[in-house]
């Protein structure tokens, strides 16, 4: 089934409901929208209709207005702010982030790797919480004032609607920017690690010491896959979606890990085998890494899956199967 | 002061504050019955009370979440499932004393509006 401007509409007003209410606010909506398309002879997918569908749209109104017109509660950022809120949000953490690169890139060409991950990482979380919270406090102070405003509105076209983003290609914001942070920080942490440690010599350490050097020598690939992982998600919190491109470059950077970490548990194994370890010590190291490997590799095929997924309906995009029935 | 052009937006705004406090019993009303949301505002509108779209469905799920209204999905189309809502308890009580408290005011400013200006 064709995507519509009354599909575009419902999912304009969804993204302004809290999730508690949404489907079912849309699914009845979308209804209503369908039986008045129908009463007026209308076919929301017929291109020569489209002039009756955008008249039919605006009866309703803007996605903003109808949204707060059922009553989202008293949130410090109101519904008509919102998306422009989330527009700032997003841009100032990108900015904060690439400036805090930048900056650690500079330090590191100047003086080496005189500092510590921990005080990078909190002072660079310390920054954000800041611009948010004063970002925040703006916000909600033009969103009291705003209806004092004499702002004349520009008129509204449903034309201009954003097309259907599928539940499977939203963000989820928390869990994207927790994943930027933690390849940040492994890129600090395989930067600066004492990879050198001086070791006894002789016995079982010169196996330990054989297996760090092997180790050290894949150093490079495991900070440039970190930083890859770091180039997606800056990507999607920039685009504030998944994209074909931010996913087939998941599913190639998790096979790149699978493939390094494969290759460090099998000199890992190789080495360490013949050493008089106790098989519990040696097993835990193992399985440890194959843990490791089978995480990734799930990610890699979550996404694969995502990938050659046929193009969903516009009820399953906008999460909608089933609602009805659940009730 | 408002300008001759302005005035037509003036009194949109004072008839719409008018109707706003009689929208709840109009809806209360008619939902004696179990009706969906279309077919609801098809009703009140063949009565003359027409409701835009964008006003009725928020204030059904406002009234149900007072509890004056319950409500349930029926699929009979699957592309289409409807929510139907029908008046509760509550909402019959609520109808009874609005209905009490709206033919008190209907008369007075009846009494008001015939009996002219002092």
């Amino acid at each position: 089934m064709k995507e519509t401007l009354i599909d575009r509409y419902v999912q304009a007003v969804g993204r302004r409901l809290p999730g508690k209410t949404r489907a079912d606010v849309q699914l009845e909506l979308r209804t209503a929208l369908l039986d008045a398309a129908e009463e007026r002879g209308l076919d929301p997918a017929a291109p020569q209709d489209q002039a009756g569908i955008i008249a039919l749209l605006k009866e309703y109104g803007p996605p903003e207005k109808l949204a707060v017109s059922y009553g989202v509660g008293h949130s410090l950022i109101h519904p008509q702010v919102m998306p422009a809120y989330r527009r700032v949000l997003t841009i100032s953490g990108a900015i904060i982030t690439l400036l805090h690169l930048v900056g650690l890139m500079l330090v590191i060409a100047n003086t080496g790797f005189d500092f510590t991950v921990g005080d990078v990482i909190g002072n660079y979380i310390k920054v954000l919480l800041m611009s948010f919270g004063v970002i925040t406090l703006v916000f909600a102070v033009i969103d009291r004032n705003l209806p004092d405003l004499d702002v004349k509105e520009p008129e509204w076209d449903p034309a201009k609607l954003p097309a259907l983003l599928p539940a499977a290609d939203r963000l989820d914001y928390a869990d994207t920017i927790a994943e930027l942070i933690t390849q940040i920080a492994m890129v600090g942490v395989f930067s600066s690690l004492p990879w050198d440690i001086q070791l006894p010599s002789g016995g079982s350490w010169a196996l330990i010491h054989e297996v760090l050097t092997r180790l050290t020598g894949l150093l490079p690939w495991f900070i440039a896959l970190s930083a890859v992982d770091v180039l997606i998600n800056a990507a999607k919190l920039l685009q504030g979606r998944w994209t074909r491109l931010t996913r087939w470059a998941t599913v190639l950077q998790s096979l790149a890990s699978v493939f390094v970490l494969g290759y460090a548990c099998g000199i890992t194994i190789r080495i360490l085998q013949p050493g008089p370890w106790d098989d519990r010590v040696f097993a835990s190291i193992a399985w440890t890494m194959l843990v490791a490997i089978v995480i990734v590799l799930g990610t890699a095929a979550n996404e694969l899956r995502k990938l050659l997924r046929p193009k969903p309906t516009p009820e399953e995009a906008l999460g909608l199967s089933g609602v009805a029935e659940q009730k | 002061m408002v300008t001759k052009e302005e005035y037509p937006t003036l009194l949109e705004g004072l008839i719409g504050e008018l109707r706003r406090g009689a929208l709840g019993l109009a809806v209360l009303s008619q939902l004696g019955q179990p009706e969906y949301g279309y077919s609801l505002k098809q009703q009140l509108a063949a009565r003359g009370m027409d409701i835009p779209e964008g006003t009725l469905y928020p204030l059904l799920r406002r009234l149900e979440a007072q509890g004056l209204l319950e409500s349930e999905w029926r699929v009979v189309d699957e592309a289409r499932p409807r929510r139907y809502y029908r008046i509760s308890p509550q909402g019959r009580q609520a109808l009874g004393d609005l209905t009490h408290e709206w033919q008190a005011l209907s008369q007075a400013l009846g009494g008001l509006l015939t009996g002219g200006t002092k």
